[in-house]
């Protein structure tokens, strides 16, 4: 996770001791974590703002109360996303994203999230990071990237597994977003996210499918919240 | 818990700003309260929290809480109504030329309609050049313009013109009230610009209605077998 942060070695005991601390969800003051690891107030603050926090209260805060734990948005009363879980996986991929500024993040998707990819590609870029649509990681090689995240859109789950082992043998993160966890692409990935889809669809007895629009809904709220 | 006046208008004003999705620093908050930041802080402090930053998150989480059954509605007007005049102009135009106009760089919405309407044996072709517009061979048919806003983005208003002029029937799907080429327009549909935190969802509703109109779409078709 910390391929593309530069942290002294001081400042890393502080980063884990912090992680540690937001998974116990015991909150100290920065007084208080300056003395038990023996490091100067200022280190502790210094790397919160490393990992893009305005202080340690705000690093404390956003990471244990899972700030994006949102809405489930209803349509008409179609409920768009089970949200109490969705949420969490909201908040990780927000701060996944964070983490890995400055490294690729490669976006794929297919069907009728096709065009998804280039949409979520170009917000990401829009908000200062190095998003890429549909690109293999051969055009990447030799840029000298440090590797980041790939994810992988795809209603079905049975694409792009190929893509996907050779992003991850290359140390990338790989995210898939799918309608069903229970498919080879969620089930190899290391972040899935299930978003209903119908699963009744075919086009006699047509059914509204809102697979795509909750994609949307999804990542419209990991953009809000990056 | 007692609290004065000062720090209930504090508390409304912070709810104020979250529900905007902002999370107000303290010096902003002092500033929009007229107040000192002490005051804020011994408000915090009051509600029994270790300082401002606290209190934000928590009524931040409280807040969202709150609004756990947000609703969203689609298009403003009578959906139902919408989705079968729809329907009426869809079968109206099966067998003629319909395109839908390139609106933006991206043309996440437009290649939807084009690949959702082909499942179903309606040719639309995604157009941004005259050209594709000038050459028909069949009669025109429906024009989709779908775009939240026609103030902003990467579109050609001299299209709209001339696709108007070539006799095609204008559907717009949009957020705004009116549009400068409302005169021209068939069938207008006013997607409801209701948000949370200042998000646009314009995307997402017109995906949802897309499909809502499919499935209304076949299930006409086939009562009519």
């Amino acid at each position: 996770m910390m391929n593309d942060l530069k942290l002294g070695s001081r400042e890393e005991i502080v980063y884990n001791y912090l992680i540690d601390l937001i998974n116990n969800k015991e909150k100290q003051t920065v007084n208080q974590i300056s003395q038990t690891l023996s490091v100067a107030p200022s280190t502790v603050i210094k790397v919160t703002k490393k990992l893009g926090y305005s202080g340690w209260n705000d690093m404390f805060y956003q990471s244990v109360n899972n700030h994006a734990s949102v809405v489930p948005l209803d349509f008409n009363n179609f409920k768009f996303l089970d949200f109490s879980e969705s949420s969490e996986k909201i908040s990780l991929i927000c701060e996944m994203i964070k983490k890995y500024r400055g490294a690729p993040i490669v976006i794929f998707s297919i069907g009728d999230t096709e065009l998804v990819a280039t949409w979520l590609a170009k917000k990401l870029l829009n908000k200062g990071y190095l998003a890429f649509a549909n690109t293999y990681y051969l055009s990447l090689k030799n840029c000298n990237f440090q590797p980041g995240i790939s994810i992988f859109i795809c209603e079905s789950g049975m694409s792009y597994i190929d893509i996907k082992n050779e992003y991850v043998e290359h140390d990338y993160l790989s995210v898939s977003i799918t309608s069903n966890q229970k498919t080879p692409l969620a089930m190899q990935s290391h972040i899935s996210v299930e978003i209903k889809n119908n699963k009744n669809k075919t086009i006699k007895q047509y059914e509204p499918d809102y697979f795509a629009s909750r994609v949307l809904i999804f990542f419209e709220l990991v953009l809000k919240y990056l | 818990m007692n609290l004065t006046q000062v720090e209930h208008d504090i508390l409304e004003k912070l709810h104020k700003e979250l529900n905007s999705g902002n999370k107000i620093p303290l010096k902003e908050l002092s500033k929009l309260c007229n107040v000192a930041d002490s005051t804020i802080t011994k408000l915090s402090k009051k509600l029994g929290y270790s300082g401002y930053v606290e209190m934000l998150y928590n009524q931040h989480n409280t807040y969202l809480r709150e609004h756990n059954e947000f609703k969203l509605d689609l298009i403003d007007g009578d959906l139902q109504q919408t989705l079968e005049q729809l329907c009426l102009i869809l079968k109206d135009n099966c067998n003629k030329k319909n395109i839908v106009i390139k609106m933006d760089d991206v043309s996440l919405i437009e290649n939807y309609l084009v690949r959702k309407l082909g499942f179903f044996d309606i040719p639309v072709i995604l157009t941004y050049d005259y050209l594709t517009v000038d050459t028909i061979s069949k009669k025109p048919g429906v024009a989709f313009i779908i775009k939240d806003r026609f103030t902003h983005g990467h579109y050609d208003p001299n299209m709209i013109k001339h696709v108007i002029k070539k006799g095609y029937y204008i559907v717009v799907m949009t957020y705004d009230d009116s549009v400068y080429f409302h005169d021209y327009v068939d069938m207008f549909i006013k997607i409801n610009n209701e948000s949370f935190q200042n998000i646009n969802f314009f995307n997402s509703k017109i995906l949802a209605l897309l499909e809502m109109m499919l499935s209304e779409y076949e299930k006409v078709t086939r009562d009519d077998e």
